[in-house]
């Protein structure tokens, strides 16, 4: 009787992410996030706004261009969009940060979606990082901020969070400090993730994007994929109808090659 | 008793042992409060020395380690009221019940960035954004954030194309923005502007959401002169490439010049070819492009790289000029002129297959062929925020001519031929508000001219022509004018997951066709003449219908158009009326099984009528050895097509693959009949004989990247089936062409310096008159390049190609081997380039051709191995 019940809870864990979302924020902030694709030129920095959304039990971040092209997607379908139809959807906001992180807080766990071209993943891990406070303080973009370290993805990160915003979470995958983090970097500054707006209005968090089922991989699975996509950009890009002249090859190569650094270099 | 108190005093000092904090968090109505912060500090300061986070139980444990003897536990969470206790630092049970109260959050204070933006503009700096190097405002783009430019010089921003370039708010060159983009020096430009969500029809600025971004660059003078220059030469024969692109650019008004010339077989003409999708759609159904019905005896090109076998002398002038009006008016003038000079030498050697007989001919060619062709556009437009106006004024001329040398079977035949044609057209675009949604008004009127002559010498077709006596010269004239128009009105109205673009509008076309046979002997016969008279009109109400949800993706287009044809030559007393409503119903559907599988399905019903060129009563002499009249109903024809189409990704395992299915089933009222005299001319009459015809074309395609190897392999398979009847010497006759085609692709990265491309297709042509199936043609076509990169600024390319074919005459095989070396002299940024082309000297290519009827085998002269040497560089 004992093993059949424990087979029971096996298959209850074995399912996929999460079940549907659909609810709206209580609080939205904006960061900044300045990253630098390749690792050997200060010159490629970009930067990009992206949004952290908090709900009741799940925390929503993702760039803010894609949140803002899903919702009118989804405003379109169901219709409460006069003027606009799908036939307008290829000019919907767009970014090039396809990934959307859900935090549940409930459950120890992450679901990360993710794209490598046009193909949709989904992965789940551990939502536990390590922190340890240093009694550094400062006041970051207004608000009293303390320091805190970690390690993660092969990366050394030096976080500000304040108590003034006492929600245990943060842009990316960090979460678990006593309060929203302000700011936070990595040693070598190639990723930076700054808070620079509060929001006042509430949105909709959801985990459906698009009609399209992702993939469900495990995260190591999926990295190697993104790797070996890089490497085989050219053939890719041939699958989808784009032709590069062979002495350009040499250029594109260069350009993959230069989206050397991820945020995350290391994943086990 | 001393020795207890010192014990009492001493042992709190030297214990460090941890503390634990526990306790449970509840709301007043008894509720759990998750995901609180509960931090420890030291008394009466805000550093944190530990913490813990409330569970979905309200729960938290806190392990502390501290000297002091009180503790600061501070509770804070979104919604409730801050609750600071002071507690001893001693294990203990702490539960609390908070109170409710809004949680205000302070705005963020933030220091204004590089980068700054302006409501959908993004103003970037030029100067922090330059780079030592850097040479034109093209190569300070690319460090730009969210900018990048590709290789052909196409902008994209945040990965999208951006859909204007301007300059100072004008757009110069519309779609070759790159002549000015990768020529104008970065010391010129003060500012770059990305309007993101750039509508450039500004009346649907917040109706037509856009998500492409437009450039706008700012100038740092008012007045601003540059370009660039590229210079080649080379040799066996003499060769020369030239381009220089001078520019000017002000506040009111711009100016872009290109002069090249060349006769390496680079075909420049190209460039002067800029349309968009939405063009293309509109010259399909405006049908009147420049169309010879007059010609010389072609050579078959050869189906290789045009540079292998283009002999030109070739000079391009484009001069581009805008100016800014008053009132928001913008005048912009393009002119240009190509002349080409091209010359091709070679034979053909036919075989004509009937069912009894078959018949021979050799012709040894040399054509000269003159192009002459002038383009002028003159377009005013207004785009405010609440019109848009563009009218386009176009003319085209073409002054061509060609000339063709042949010896038929050992007897010299001259053919002079002069094509030209002339068009002048208005197009006009507005859109304007109309109710709720904005309303689109288009007109087009143009009129063409197309006075073409061909004049052989011998005479041909005595027997026709000359009452069966041999004469020295035979002239066919053609003048054909066209006047034509198209005009409609349509919007767009969205509703849930549907959308729906109505339109209507109507068609006129109105042409006259008058030619004549002119031989030189003295006795005339008026008998070859036609005085055609052609009107055309059509009204049409066209629904499209789009839905989008989910998986599903359907599209349905119902046009429903009224056809008038009326046809009548006078002098003949031949005429011909046609009046038809036809409904032209167009759906295709998609569907996404899994993640995995795509299926598709389309199905197509369409109307086709002749034009013109497939009517006139009296003979026409189209080339020397064809003569044709077509005294017979306008065709008519109804098709039939259906598809469906599977497609398999794993992006997992990097496998993909396709399977197409299409059939079609063309309706047809006439059957035509080829009369094939002995002396090898074709005589075309139609016959009004219902007759279908079936075409099957089935394809599939698989990939898979094995990234062990760094390798992408490619395989994919043809085959075509086209079923129909002809008539062949007054008997009808059963035709089946097939063809099948296998392709494998292999291309490597042997190392980051070195890659590989290995390419080879097989394919096999079979023809089947009545049962009788004929020799298949089998064709091998082997690529293999190699791509060097010794170093950043360098690349060396070695190209060959291989082409086996199995002809009826005899077997034949084709090397060609080409090099190219290229240098760029980073601190001037002037390109080194030297190539070696054909360096085996291939001197002749032979090609197959399979008709309905016969095989064609033709021999084409090459260019002849030759070195060319370009510099290329900034004025």
């Amino acid at each position: 009787m004992k093993y059949r019940n424990i087979t029971f809870l096996f298959v209850f864990i074995t399912f996929q992410g999460f079940s549907q979302i659909d609810e709206f924020s209580k609080y939205a902030f904006i960061y900044e996030l300045t990253h630098q694709s390749d690792s050997t030129d200060i010159n490629s920095k970009r930067s990009e706004n992206m949004l952290l959304l908090i709900g009741e039990d799940i925390s929503q971040f993702e760039s803010y261009n894609k949140h803002r092209r899903d919702s009118l997607i989804s405003k379109v379908k169901s219709g409460s969009l006069e003027n606009f139809s799908m036939s307008n959807m290829p000019n919907f906001p767009r970014t090039k940060i396809h990934y959307k992180i859900l935090k549940n807080y409930p459950k120890d766990s992450i679901t990360v979606y993710d794209n490598i071209f046009t193909d949709k993943f989904e992965y789940v891990e551990s939502k536990k990082i390590d922190w340890e406070i240093y009694p550094d303080t400062l006041t970051i973009n207004g608000y009293k901020s303390q320091k805190a370290k970690t390690s993660y993805g092969g990366r050394s990160y030096e976080a500000w969070f304040t108590t003034q915003i006492p929600i245990p979470d943060g842009p990316y995958k960090f979460c678990g400090l006593p309060g929203l983090i302000i700011k936070i970097s990595d040693s070598k500054n190639h990723y930076v993730f700054e808070l620079t707006d509060v929001l006042e209005n509430k949105y909709k968090m959801s985990n459906l994007s698009s009609h399209s089922e992702p993939f469900f991989t495990d995260k190591k699975t999926f990295f190697k994929k993104l790797k070996e996509s890089k490497d085989n950009a050219i053939n890719k890009m041939a699958e989808m109808g784009f032709i590069v002249a062979d002495e350009s090859k040499q250029n594109v190569r260069k350009k993959m090659k230069a989206k050397n650094n991820p945020i995350e270099l290391v994943f086990d | 008793m001393f020795k207890v108190l010192i014990f009492y005093f001493i042992f709190p000092l030297y214990c460090f042992s941890q503390v634990t904090i526990r306790g449970t968090l509840k709301t007043q109505n008894d509720k759990p409060i998750s995901e609180a912060s509960i931090t420890i500090t030291e008394l009466n300061t805000d550093n944190i020395i530990s913490y813990g986070i409330s569970n979905n139980k309200g729960f938290f444990s806190i392990t502390v380690k501290s000297k002091s003897e009180q503790l600061q536990l501070n509770i804070r969470s979104m919604g409730f009221k801050t609750v600071v206790k002071i507690i001893d630092n001693k294990t203990q049970t702490l539960n609390f019940v908070l109170e409710e109260e809004i949680t205000e959050l302070k705005e963020v204070v933030i220091k204004p960035n590089a980068i700054t933006k302006r409501g959908d503009t993004l103003n970037y700096s030029v100067n922090a954004f330059t780079k030592q190097e850097d040479r034109t405002i093209a190569d300070v783009l690319k460090n730009m954030p969210g900018i990048e430019v590709l290789d052909d010089g196409k902008i994209l921003y945040q990965g999208k194309p951006i859909n204007k370039y301007y300059i100072e708010g004008l757009d110069l060159l519309e779609g070759k923005y790159n002549l000015a983009n990768s020529n104008l020096p970065h010391k010129e430009v003060t500012k770059v502007q990305v309007l993101e969500n750039h509508q450039p029809i500004k009346i649907l600025d917040s109706l037509v959401y856009s998500d492409q971004a437009a450039i706008n660059i700012k100038l740092k003078n008012s007045y601003t002169f540059t370009g660039q220059a590229e210079l080649g030469s080379g040799f066996s024969p003499l060769l020369w490439d030239a381009n220089i692109t001078p520019m000017l650019f002000s506040k009111k008004r711009q100016m872009l010049s290109s002069y090249q010339t060349n006769n390496t077989g680079n075909n420049v003409a190209k460039q002067l070819k800029t349309l968009t999708i939405e063009d293309l759609l509109e010259q399909f159904e405006r049908n009147d492009e420049k169309q010879d019905w007059l010609a010389i005896q072609q050579l078959d090109v050869p189906n290789i790289s045009e540079q292998r076998w283009l002999d030109n002398n070739i000079h391009l002038i484009t001069t581009n000029y805008l100016q800014k009006l008053k009132k928001d008016y913008e005048l912009r003038i393009n002119v240009s002129y190509l002349n080409d000079y091209q010359q091709q030498n070679g034979f053909t050697n036919t075989q004509f297959f009937t069912a009894n007989d078959t018949i021979s001919l050799f012709e040894n060619k040399y054509n000269q062929l003159y192009t002459n062709t002038l383009e002028t556009n003159l377009t005013l437009q207004k785009n405010t925020d609440n019109n848009f106006f563009k009218n386009s004024l176009i003319f085209q001329g073409f002054w061509d001519s060609q000339r063709g040398n042949i010896q038929l079977n050992n007897e010299p035949i001259n053919q002079n031929l002069n094509n030209r044609y002339f068009k002048l057209s208005n197009d006009f675009k507005t859109l304007f508000p109309l109710g709720k949604q904005i309303a689109t008004l288009k007109s087009y009127v143009g009129f063409n001219r197309t006075p073409q002559s061909l004049t052989v010498n011998p005479g041909q077709f005595s027997d026709l022509l000359n009452n069966g006596n041999a004469y020295d010269e035979v002239t066919q004239n053609i003048e054909l004018n066209t006047f034509y128009t198209n005009n409609s009105l349509g919007f767009t109205k969205g509703w849930k997951a549907f959308s729906f673009s109505p339109k209507i509008g109507f068609q006129f076309e109105n042409q006259k066709l008058e030619s004549d046979i002119l031989t030189s002997s003295p006795v005339q016969n008026s008998d070859f003449e036609n005085n055609l008279d052609w009107a055309r009109s059509k009204l049409y109400f066209h629904l499209q219908s789009q839905y989008k949800k989910d998986k599903w993706r359907m599209e349905l287009s119902t046009p429903i158009n009224i056809h008038s044809f009326q046809l009548e030559d006078k002098p003949l007393q031949r005429s011909q009326d046609l009046n038809r409503l036809t409904f032209e119903p167009r759906a295709s559907i998609t569907y996404d099984l899994t993640s995995f599988w795509r299926l598709g399905s389309s199905a197509h019903l369409s109307n086709q009528f002749g034009t013109i060129n497939q009517v006139y009563y009296n003979y026409i002499l189209q080339n020397y050895r064809n003569i044709q009249r077509i005294d017979a109903p306008l065709p008519d024809n109804q098709n039939i097509s259906y598809s469906a189409s599977i497609g398999y990704r794993n992006p997992i395992k990097s496998l993909f693959f396709s399977v197409i299915y299409s059939n079609t089933k063309t309706k047809n009222n006439l059957l035509y009949n080829n009369q094939i005299l002995d002396n090898g001319s074709t005589e075309l009459q139609a016959i009004e004989q219902d007759n279908d015809r079936l075409s099957h074309n089935f394809m599939t395609r698989a990939s898979k990247y094995f990234s062990d190897l760094n390798t992408n392999l490619t395989l994919s398979a043809n085959y075509s089936l086209q079923d129909f009847q002809q008539i062949l010497n007054n008997e009808i006759t059963d035709i089946a062409n097939q063809n099948w085609r296998l392709n494998g692709k292999v291309d490597t990265d042997i190392t980051d310096w070195l890659n590989t491309e290995i390419e080879s297709t097989f394919q096999f042509s079979n023809n089947q008159i009545q049962d009788q199936e004929n020799q298949t043609i089998a064709q091998q076509f082997h690529e293999f390049n190699i791509n060097v990169y010794p170093k950043e600024n360098q690349y060396l390319g070695i190209k060959t190609e291989f082409v086996k074919n199995n002809l009826f005459s005899e077997n034949t095989e084709n090397l060609f081997t080409d090099l190219i070396y290229r240098y760029t002299w980073k601190k001037k940024n002037i390109d080194f380039e030297f190539q070696f082309n054909n360096i085996f000297n291939t001197e002749n290519y032979r090609t197959i051709n399979i008709d309905n009827f016969s095989y064609v085998e033709s021999n084409f002269r090459l260019r002849p191995r030759q070195v060319l040497f370009n510099v290329r560089f900034s004025l």
